[in-house]
């Protein structure tokens, strides 16, 4: 399989330097961008296989910026990468058409795993937040 | 069973005002949230970036790279609690996902950090409320839960959220300790939980007694938002 052509979409720009230096092993950074409206029109003129969208940005929320992508761009791998650990959250990032969800805290051992694996059509959820997403976090049930 | 709606009306400001006041403070809360998430945060969560990579990179002993990896773990705990605190200040979730959703993830963190086991359900909830309504409704389940976790002496209560009509109805409820309504009427809490839905135009109403818990229930007009308010 040939590299991976990836987009990166986060609002801070220190990290999209480190992102990028995250995937050089393993990918292809064709372009980075800090809103959601910049995300689509990247995506529109670029083309890539992957993007990594922090679902937190200016300009379009970032979920409603990952919808639209999916509808432009159905083959498009869509990474979430957030500093949001909710999992009503990440439940409705897979809704819009998200593959993978990881935090940006553990992007340095996951980030390119998630990317691997989302360019194996599997999803890549960050065990950071697969507990709340299965329910074990979730409140019991009352004896009322 | 007493009602509370006892408290002196001669001295509170106008509706109008008092929306004001509060919307000025949400919009410094606003501003706090954003300045935690958007600058501090992401400078931890790079700083737990870059010294992942140096314990993933380092060279040396498995006790070198652990430490490295501790304190990048550290450093993510750090930036993760703040992004907590941003949302506390000023929940974004309301704008993305609704006020369904962002109660239900409130209650979830509520059992996860304080232990209060709560049971939301809703039913018929438009999915688009202004920005306002959903924002006091929220505010209002906050202030009553965490008067149930500081004053109730249970770990249950119920909340219930519904639309009929043009009208959204809101019940929070425990089987705690309760308390004098009279007694407590001039509290901050309540004051401040009547001043904000007051100022949407909607009614709060605590039912309470010692030793019979609390039932707090607020009315919105659904309509009186896109008329009356308009002009304030």
């Amino acid at each position: 399989m040939s590299r991976p052509r990836v987009l990166l979409a986060d609002a801070h720009t220190p990290l999209l330097e480190v992102f990028a230096k995250l995937l050089a092993d393993e990918c292809d950074v064709v372009g980075v961008v800090s809103s959601g409206l910049a995300l689509l029109e990247a995506a529109e003129r670029l083309r890539p296989d992957v993007a990594v969208v922090d679902i937190e940005m200016p300009l379009s929320s970032g979920l409603v910026a990952v919808r639209r992508l999916k509808q432009l761009h159905p083959d498009l791998r869509i990474v979430v990468l957030t500093m949001n650990e909710d999992p009503n959250v990440a439940a409705e990032a897979f809704r819009a058409g998200a593959s993978g969800y990881l935090l940006k805290r553990s992007a340095a051992s996951e980030l390119q795993i998630a990317v691997r694996e989302t360019m194996h059509h599997r999803s890549y959820v960050t065990p950071l937040v697969t507990e709340g997403l299965v329910g074990t976090r979730r409140r019991p049930p009352l004896d009322l | 069973m007493v009602n509370d709606e006892g408290r002196p009306r001669d001295a509170a400001p106008s509706r109008a005002v008092t929306g004001r006041l509060i919307a000025a403070q949400e919009r410094e809360r606003r501003r706090i949230a954003r300045e935690l998430h958007d600058d501090i945060s992401q400078r931890l969560a790079l700083l737990a970036v870059e010294l992942e990579r140096l314990a993933l990179s380092a060279p040396g002993d498995e006790a070198f790279r652990r430490c490295w990896h501790d304190l990048s773990h550290a450093a993510g705990d750090i930036a993760t609690d703040l992004h907590r605190i941003s949302h506390s200040l000023h929940p974004a979730k309301l704008e993305t996902l609704g006020l369904v959703a962002a109660l239900d993830g409130f209650c979830q963190e509520l059992w996860c950090r304080q232990h209060l086991r709560v049971r939301f359900t809703h039913d018929n909830v438009p999915r688009a409320l202004p920005g306002d309504v959903a924002l006091c409704l929220y505010r209002i389940v906050q202030e009553a839960l965490y008067n149930v976790i500081k004053h109730s002496g249970v770990l249950d209560a119920d909340v219930h959220l519904s639309g009929a009509g043009h009208e959204l109805l809101l019940r929070i409820a425990d089987a705690g300790g309760g308390f004098a309504p009279v007694a407590a009427a001039a509290g901050v809490g309540l004051v401040s939980m009547h001043e904000r839905v007051e100022a949407i135009g909607g009614s709060l109403v605590v039912h309470a007694a010692p030793g019979r818990g609390t039932r707090i229930v607020v009315k919105v007009d659904l309509e009186l938002q896109g008329e009356d308010r308009r002009s304030e």
